[in-house]
């Protein structure tokens, strides 16, 4: 025990006071009565009962000698040694895998937050509790709390998002912060495991409880697939399709643990909006269900300029973007008006300015391409592998496999094209952006290869319009956290955003090239122009144990300070119980 | 002044009479019974014919019938002579109502009743040791009215030696009346050999104590030195100093009981009426309930 206020022990002098003042009988007041034999005769009765009468009579005074002592203690502020203060940094997991609940119904965030405000309860000794909350972007919810009410406080208005956590970026802040300090110690709240974390401790909630979730789900042309997983335990899942409220298929699963199963639903007809669901119980709601919307496309009327179109149009009207026409290679004259230009063996003298332009197997390569010579294979079968290097948006969801093709010219091209896709080092598919137009020219001939009759000649052909007239949103799923491209038409000088539960955001000018949203389900763009559903990330349906961490913390300078637990209140109820008593005492006197 | 005594209390008086137990000497002419044989009218007794006996009093009718010779007795009333002794001592000039005054509407109570009954009484200060007569023998109402304004005159001061001052008594009588002592008995004098004293004078004895409110529940506390008011100085032994706590009141309780209770006990043990009143306790519910419990009145 130590005495924050020494001085306060002086008070002790009142001790030989209180005593002088006991043994300093006041001088007798005269009291006439009438006759004083009965008070005499008394005499005989009260030397039975002196005994305690005199006990209760130094008893008094022991109660006044304490009684200064508790005061000359308590102003001396007495504190008992409860080693050196620490100061703790703890980092609250609140990915969406935190939402995961227990037999009880409590999230694991939940038993989080209340093992954190139980760790605060050490702030009454001088301890202090920061609490970093590792959402999407790490942030503080309190540094340096000294109170228990602060930092539950503080832990009551968090909450667990629906996305993935920056746990790194929140080891990195809570290390900076603990260099700052003189006896830090650092705790994880997460589900995930971490393999020997050093300078730091891991308070797992990963309970290995069972949970089921749709992972991924994509819309087919002839209905929709989707992969479930079961994670913690094999079983059995009833899945459910269903659209405008009507079930339209329905399947059950076995699902072996941690093992990803993909199934396919086919329907008769092409799926607009539906859902996919699963028949829950599990530790996770959030991933039961996947929902799909489809966006409306806006229309990109397409020009096909070819001797025989037959493979092209037939795409494009499959696709049914827009308007498609086709002109022979000797009744094209420059016509316009289009968003998208197809010349099938055909390198037109201008290219039409107010549209994209694709040139299949020209007889005259474009500005910046150069034939450096022709396959020696009449019809090589090759492999055309996109270039590691290639990023493009008529690559998206492009699975080159095997392509069979004739006459594939070997070409060399100006630092001004892009090559997308190559075979044995020559490029075959290139593409450049001249004066806002796409210019994309394929270099073998499309009618002497197996490119048609594979899938991704739609999905080629469905990028290239796509970039000609591209669609306010890139894609139509999106993971909680994650950007979603937007490409809001230049004219716009707002966008309404609708969310799941209705609440609308407003966009202004100018108008972002991305958006990012914290909740899963449906969102609205425009009262429905757009449409695009958000689902709970695939990583937080499965945890992944944590890279090796290090947290490495300074060596502490200086001396260490101490923590402290205030001993004054229990002086001052010792204080208060010999008041009463002393109070008592005296009345018992008097009465 | 204020009389002793209000018209209205005299008034409620009329009807009562003192309940004294039948003496065989007194006055003659009076209304009490006595204990002997006398001359009046009322019938008492028959006793048979003794030679020497007056033949006047032969009943012939039982003669005839018995053919033995009987004398008719005939009740004998005599007057009895009473006395009230007043301690005059300056513990009795005390309390809230006054003591004193107290005492001394009581024994003119007394008095009263004692003439109406054609008694007489007489008053006496016990001061000191001495035991003075206040004024002549009261045998009348009118004599009453005018011991009753001596009554009022009467000082209490000084210490009584009850002992010394009763038996000091210049014409006790014997058998003949009932002596009130009206005391508050707080005193170290051997007042029971003085009642003892009364009693081979063969006198009825009846003792009142009379006590104020605080005698009985002493409202002090603290360290205090006790000034007697019959003490001579501020050391007289009989000025203790003492500390009053609440052990201290209870033990003065304890004290008080054992009191009343020696008291009592000595007073059945000899036959004398005893009576403690308290001075806030009104005069006329002390009169005509407890002094009638204690038969002292009827």
């Amino acid at each position: 025990m130590n005495l924050q206020n020494p001085a306060g022990l002086w008070l002790l002098l009142g001790i030989p006071v209180v005593v002088f003042l006991w043994l300093l009988k006041p001088p007798h007041n005269r009291q006439p009565v009438s006759s004083s034999y009965i008070w005499r005769l008394s005499d005989l009765f009260v030397k039975r009962r002196l005994s305690a009468y005199r006990l209760r009579h130094w008893l008094t005074l022991l109660v006044r000698v304490l009684l200064v002592a508790c005061l000359a203690l308590i102003a001396a502020r007495p504190s008992l040694r409860l080693g050196p203060r620490i100061d703790y940094i703890a980092i609250l997991d609140a990915s969406a895998s935190m939402r995961w609940t227990d037999e009880a119904g409590v999230t694991r965030f939940e038993r989080a937050a209340r093992q954190i405000g139980d760790l605060s309860a050490d702030t009454a000794y001088g301890h202090t509790v920061s609490v970093l909350l590792a959402a999407e972007t790490p942030r503080w919810l309190i540094e340096d709390g000294t109170s228990r009410d602060a930092v539950e406080q503080a832990l009551a208005q968090a909450e667990c998002g629906w996305g993935g956590s920056d746990l790194r970026g929140a080891m990195t802040i809570a290390q900076l912060s603990a260099g700052e300090r003189r006896t830090a110690r650092v705790l994880m709240y997460t589900d995930q495991t971490a393999v020997n974390p050093e300078g730091f401790e891991v308070v797992s909630f990963n309970d290995g409880a069972w949970n089921v979730s749709v992972t991924r789900g994509a819309l087919t042309s002839g209905g929709c697939e989707a992969t479930l997983l079961s994670s913690g335990r094999d079983a059995t899942v009833h899945v459910g399709l269903q659209a405008g409220g009507r079930i339209l298929a329905a399947r059950t699963v076995r699902c072996l643990r941690d093992q990803p199963q993909t199934i396919r639903f086919d329907l008769d007809s092409p799926l607009q909006d539906a859902e996919l669901l699963t028949d829950g119980g599990d530790a996770f709601s959030g991933d039961d269900r996947w929902v799909f919307a489809r966006s409306a496309e806006p229309p990109c009327d397409t020009l096909i300029v070819s001797d025989q179109p037959l493979y092209l149009s037939a795409a494009l009207s499959a696709i049914g973007r827009g308007r498609v026409d086709v002109l022979s290679t000797a009744d094209y004259a420059g016509q316009s008006g289009y968003h998208f230009y197809i010349f099938d063996h055909l390198l037109p003298g201008s290219f039409p300015s107010d549209g994209d332009v694709w040139i299949i197997h020209p007889d005259v390569m474009p500005d910046g391409l150069y034939r450096a010579g022709q396959s020696e294979e009449p019809a090589s079968v090759f492999t055309a592998a996109i270039l590691p290097e290639a990023e493009s948006p008529l690559l998206r969801q492009l699975q080159v496999t095997r392509i069979v093709a004739a006459n594939r010219p070997v070409l060399k091209a100006d630092p001004g094209w892009q090559a997308l896709l190559e075979a044995d080092g020559s490029p075959v598919f290139l593409t450049q952006v001249s004066e806002g137009h796409r210019l994309s020219v394929l270099a073998f001939d499309l009618h002497e290869s197996n490119l048609p009759m594979l899938t991704d000649f739609i999905i080629l052909i469905r990028n290239l319009l796509r970039a000609a007239v591209p669609s306010l949103l890139e894609e139509t799923d999106v993971d909680v956290g994650q950007p979603l491209a937007l490409n809001p038409p230049e004219s716009a000088a707002s966008l309404r955003l609708t969310g799941p539960d209705g609440t609308e955001t407003m966009l202004s000018a100018p108008l972002p090239r991305s958006l990012t949203v914290d909740r899963p389900g449906v969102y609205v763009m425009d009262g429905g122009a757009a449409r695009f559903s958000a689902h709970v990330p695939a990583a937080e349906s499965a945890p992944q144990p944590l890279a090796v961490e290090t947290i490495l913390l300074p060596e502490p300078e200086g001396e260490d300070e101490e923590a402290t637990a205030p001993f004054w209140p229990a002086l001052a109820l010792a204080a208060l119980l010999l008041l009463l008593a002393e109070w008592s005492l005296y009345h018992h006197e008097r009465v | 002044m204020k009389p002793l005594i209000e018209d209205d209390l005299i008034a409620l008086l009329e009807g009562r009479d003192l309940q004294v137990r039948p003496m065989l000497g007194g006055l003659f002419g009076g209304n009490r019974r006595s204990a002997r044989y006398g001359t009046s009218a009322e019938f008492a007794d028959y006793r048979e014919y003794m030679p020497g006996d007056d033949t006047r009093r032969i009943d012939w009718n039982l003669y005839g019938r018995f053919d033995r010779l009987y004398l008719r007795l005939y009740a004998d009333e005599r007057r009895q002579r009473h006395q009230v002794m007043i301690d005059c001592s300056a513990s009795m000039a005390w309390g809230s109502p006054d003591k004193r005054r107290y005492a001394l509407q009581l024994a003119a109570v007394l008095g009263y009743l004692a003439v109406s009954g054609m008694d007489t009484v007489r008053y006496y200060a016990l001061e000191g040791g001495e035991c003075r007569a206040i004024g002549p023998t009261v045998a009348t109402r009118d004599a009453w009215y005018a011991a009753t304004d001596r009554l009022a005159h009467l000082t209490c001061r000084g210490e009584t030696k009850l002992q010394q001052a009763i038996t000091s008594c210049p014409n006790p009588g014997r058998d003949d009346g009932t002596t009130f002592l009206i005391s508050d008995l707080l005193t170290d004098s051997d007042w029971k050999a003085g009642i003892d004293w009364l009693l081979e004078k063969k006198r009825a004895v009846c003792l009142i104590q009379v006590l104020s409110p605080d005698e009985v529940k002493p409202p002090l506390y603290g360290s205090l030195r006790l000034l007697d008011r019959e003490s001579r100085h501020s050391h007289d032994p009989r000025n203790p100093v003492l500390e009053v706590s609440s052990d201290r009141l209870r033990a003065y309780d304890e004290a008080y009981s054992w009191l009343e209770r020696d008291i009592r006990t000595f007073c059945d043990a000899r036959g004398v009426r005893f009576l403690s009143c308290r001075t806030d306790e009104p005069l006329s519910r002390m009169l005509f309930t407890r002094c009638v419990e204690a038969e002292i009145i009827q």
